[in-house]
């Protein structure tokens, strides 16, 4: 999901998108950039996201990965499926926080 | 979908350089990152490494990965493949409905008759026999030596002396009287109800060792009860669940039986065990009671008139040939006369082919007619999907021009062809299990299955296998003899409507040659074999056979004394004779086509050798019953009593041998006392209706006492309202007599026939099948021709050429190519002849009106075939058939 949702923003490569995550998550998450291949792999496969080799801005040749329809549609599910669980445990942890 | 299996697996090699590639290109990318932030480029550089926790573990992992996702895409892709394959070729049998229903059901026909075939030889020919190692039993009769096909029974000298010079080295003999073959065997089972005759067997103790099997309850006989003195005897299964009820308490128990034949009495026998299900001994006749005679007993029954079948075990590494040269040995090594007639020698025989030898030959006239009827239908599949191919000329070739390779566009036939196996797989399977039932009926009980007619599992296995071949070599032939060209000439030629390709005509033209010779000859043999068997079911018999009722009532106590046995007698007829319905009644020591009627050797003062001929014993009731047709002097009455002079009646061929032109009537037989011929009848055919009519001797009852007797009564009213009064007359004369088996002489006839009415009635059935068929082939090659050559065809009308030109040219090619089928159909039957003509009555093998009528039929059905798509072409106007383009 955080993958896709990196990808929704721009197309990236591997090592920009691992940035993206730690900048993004204010340094709090800490990735093995293997994570970040292992994943971008599976989404490719499952057809979520497509990628093309390409010459980066400065002069470096890059394998850059973009979302595909179903990759945005399937980010779009999973960020409301998210959101729905984090509701309801916040909702939870409110409860058990009064009492 | 093969294709994605032939690419050449380049795809790991790229994949794995692709990702190393990526990775090479992270490090620099971050490298750049830490440098563009203060770091010198060795710091840097392992900050970028070092946010891999293994670099090396992270390449293998993702490329195992890589290769799994791959493998899992190119198995969807190739399910994709065959899905979509099958989804256009459900589409194209849809667009052709007719087309399709006509391949399904031509091969639910082939593959239902097929089935149907293979059920009945898995379950004779293909099956073991339920012995252990049985290929290691043989069957040992003497034969004379001028006779290859004699092989007689034997007497209790020969069996004994057979059995001491067998050593363990060359196996273990067995004998065996089965009732069938020897009065003394037969078993009467005594129940307080009354008595009921059963199908017995003497054996010795080793007998079931011989044959290595056990039993299903209890045990068999062993060597071990050669010593003891109980009556031991064995069930067969089926008499076990008949008479028994499948009781398991009835080991152990003891039975009364009345058996032997000189000395026959009630006896109490103790059930030593049951068989097991599938084990038979004699076919179609099961022995259902086995009564164990120790080897002694063997040497101390009277040895006249009682004869055994000997069954040897070989030992391992002896064959039947070293037995037999052993046995002959020892044989020829003593001057005892008794084992040693220059005439005779030592005949042996496989056990299989004891069993199956009889039948062998028609059940494989059947394997072969089906094959025959199995390719016709492959031949019919192939030009029907071949005709298709052609009416698709166009639009395969179209594809061919977007780019579908040879191989794709094979791959679609196969697939088309792998439907229409499915469908025909499943429908000659219900096909054939609507023929099961009708199967066994017909099936006669002359033929021994060894085990129940295969169905279910197998019979479906069967189906699909035959329908799934039928069908991929019939589709595999158009692709592979280029019917489907990818050549830019096809889609022209496609498009201008001209006429299919040199080869694929070739082709087209060879499949109805092939297939109507195919057709000739299974017709000329079924129209053999019917004429056979029409004839056979004509022959005159001598007698007239309509309306006569038999009850067999042999093995009479013979110590009845002879005035009882008069009165019996007197009391039996006059008392069926009083049976409303019954018009006369008579009786006979022989019944025709019964098997029994025995053999004598008339003395003759004219013919230094006498003459050989059946002797019956029979009543004045007799001739009036049977109708036979009187020559000359009178019948037998009932004055030619005891006390009157010793007379006979003759038949014609025997008056013919023993006394030439000279008149019969009134000359002796010198008997030691002697006999005078009164009358002359009509030879009769007795043992098979097939059989010449040999000469027959016939004297009356009361000169010859005879312990077997058969009642013969002519009736007015159908057997079923009349078998059971004559059963009651025998019941009220004699209640210890068990219930007769009646029946009439036509079912007799009918039973005995029964083996050729099947596989008659097969061939017919298979031929008229191949007929149909063929007939299909031809009309819709024929049509296919037509359309297609139809622009040509208008072209030469335009030219002037008359209807009948147009017509001849259409056709030449078809009915050349059919007549050579006749041809070669012909040929084929001709050489078939050999085989066959042990099949037919009355009529040649070679028959040359056989041959000219089905020659001459089949033209004629060529021709109609080839006619019929074309009448309608002569009569269209050219404007018509100009504009169909």
């Amino acid at each position: 999901m955080l993958v896709l949702k990196a990808l929704s923003t721009d197309r990236m490569h591997g090592f920009a998108i691992a940035l993206w995550l730690e900048e993004h998550s204010s340094g709090s998450i800490e990735l093995d950039d293997s994570l970040v291949y292992q994943v971008l792999h599976r989404l490719e496969g499952k057809g979520y996201v497509d990628a093309e080799w390409k010459v980066t801005a400065n002069n470096r040749r890059a394998r850059v990965y973009r979302l595909t329809a179903v990759g945005r549609a399937r980010l779009a599910a999973e960020s409301e499926a998210w959101a729905a669980f984090s509701r309801s445990v916040t909702a939870i942890m409110r409860v058990s926080a009064s009492t | 979908m093969m294709a994605r299996w032939f690419r050449p697996r380049r795809g790991r090699d790229a994949n794995s350089d692709d990702m190393r590639a990526e990775l090479d290109a992270h490090i620099a990318l971050a490298t750049d990152h830490f440098m563009a932030r203060g770091m010198p480029r060795a710091e840097a550089e392992r900050r970028a490494r070092a946010r891999f926790r293994d670099l090396d573990k992270t390449m293998i992992t993702l490329a195992h990965t890589a290769e799994r996702r791959r493998t899992e895409m190119l198995r969807r892709e190739l399910w994709q493949d065959i899905v979509q394959d099958l989804r256009l070729a459900a589409r194209h049998c849809r667009r052709a409905p007719l087309f399709f229903a006509a391949m399904v059901a031509t091969l639910a026909i082939g593959v239902g008759a097929n089935a149907g075939v293979f059920s009945i030889l898995q379950s004779t020919l293909l099956q073991p026999l339920p012995y252990r190692e049985p290929d290691r039993l043989a069957m040992i009769w003497m034969g004379s030596r001028g006779d290859p096909k004699d092989r007689s029974i034997l007497m209790p000298p020969t069996v004994l002396a057979w059995h001491d010079w067998l050593t363990n080295e060359l196996g273990d003999l067995a004998a065996v009287m089965s009732s069938s073959g020897n009065p003394q065997a037969a078993v009467d089972y005594v129940r307080p109800e009354g008595a009921e005759r059963l199908s017995g067997a003497i054996v010795t103790p080793n007998f079931f060792q011989v044959l290595g099997v056990s039993a299903l309850r209890g045990r068999v006989f062993t060597v071990a009860d050669e010593a003891k003195s109980d009556p031991l005897i064995v069930l067969s299964y089926g008499v076990w669940q008949s008479e028994f009820g499948g009781d398991a308490s009835v080991v152990g128990r003891s039975v009364t039986l009345t058996t032997g034949l000189l000395d026959r009495a009630q006896r109490n026998y103790l059930v030593a065990g049951v068989l097991p299900r599938d084990v038979h001994f004699t076919y179609p006749v099961e022995t259902q009671i086995w009564i164990m005679a120790p080897w002694s007993a063997v040497r101390e029954y009277p040895a006249r008139g009682l004869a055994y079948q000997a069954v040897a075990r070989l030992a391992p590494g002896a064959t039947i040939e070293t037995l037999t040269r052993r046995l002959e040995g020892y044989r020829a090594g003593l001057d005892n006369a008794e084992y040693h007639s220059v005439n005779e020698v030592i005949r042996p025989q496989s056990m299989r082919e004891w069993v199956l030898g009889d039948v062998r030959p028609s059940l494989q006239l059947m394997a072969i007619v089906s094959v025959l009827l199995f390719i016709v239908t492959c031949v019919t599949v192939a030009s029907g999907i071949l005709a298709r191919v052609s009416q698709r000329q166009q639009e395969l070739a179209v594809r061919t021009a977007i780019g579908a390779t040879h191989w794709r566009l094979t791959r679609q036939l196969l697939s088309e062809g792998a439907l229409l196996a499915a469908c025909g797989a499943a429908a000659g399977v219900v096909v054939a299990a609507i023929a099961h039932p009708l199967l066994r009926q017909l099936l006669p009980a002359s033929v021994p299955q060894i085990s129940d007619l295969a169905g279910g599992a197998r019979l479906i296995a069967f189906g699909a296998v035959a329908a799934t071949l039928t069908t991929i070599v019939a589709a595999l032939v158009p692709a592979i003899v280029g019917a489907v060209s990818h050549s830019p000439a096809t889609l022209v030629r496609a498009s201008v409507g001209a006429s299919p390709g040199r080869a694929a005509l070739r082709l087209r033209h060879g499949l109805i040659g092939s297939q109507t010779a195919l057709a000739t000859s299974l017709l000329v043999c079924a129209a053999l074999l019917i004429a056979s068997f029409w004839r056979l079911g004509h022959v005159p018999l001598g007698f007239d056979s309509g309306r006569v009722v038999t009850v067999e009532m042999r093995f009479i106590n013979p110590r009845m004394k002879r005035e009882d046995r008069e009165a019996f007698r007197r009391e039996l007829t006059s008392g069926v004779r009083t049976i409303p319905g019954v018009v006369d009644a008579g009786l006979t020591t022989a019944v025709p086509f019964r098997g029994t009627d025995f053999m004598m050797m008339m003395p003759s003062l004219e013919t230094p050798k006498g003459a050989l001929a059946n002797h019956r014993i029979v009543d004045a009731g007799f001739f009036r019953v049977m109708r036979l047709p009187l020559l000359r002097g009178r019948y037998l009455t009932d004055a030619d009593d005891a006390n009157a002079p010793a007379v006979a009646v003759v038949s014609q061929s025997l008056a013919h041998t023993m006394f030439g032109d000279v008149d019969p009537i009134g000359r002796q037989i010198p008997f030691k006392d002697p006999i005078t011929v009164v009358g002359v009848v009509a030879d009769a055919r007795y043992v098979r209706p097939g059989d010449v009519a040999a000469p027959a001797f016939y004297r009356p009852l009361a000169q010859e006492p005879s312990g077997l007797l058969c009642v013969v009564a002519r009736t007015s009213v159908p057997f079923e309202q009349i078998a059971p009064a004559i059963r009651d007359v025998v019941h009220r004369i004699d209640p210890t007599l068990p219930a007769m088996r009646a029946t009439t002489i036509d079912r007799i006839i009918d039973e005995s026939i029964a083996g050729r009415r099947f596989y008659t009635v097969m061939t017919g059935a298979f031929a008229t099948i191949a007929i149909v068929l063929t007939l299909g082939g031809l009309i819709a090659v024929v049509a296919r021709v037509v359309a297609e050559r139809r622009r040509e065809l208008a072209i030469r009308v335009a030219l002037g050429a008359s209807s009948s030109d147009i017509m001849r040219s259409a056709s030449r090619q078809s009915l050349s190519a059919a007549g050579l089928g006749v041809l070669t159909g012909l040929v084929l039957a001709y050489a078939l002849s050999t085989a066959l003509s042990q099949f037919l009555f009355g009529i040649d093998a070679r028959s040359v009106p056989a041959y000219v009528t089905v020659g001459l039929a089949m033209l004629i059905v060529a021709a109609v075939a080839t006619w019929q798509p074309l009448r309608g072409l002569s009569r269209l106007p050219l404007t018509t058939l100009l504009k169909a383009d």
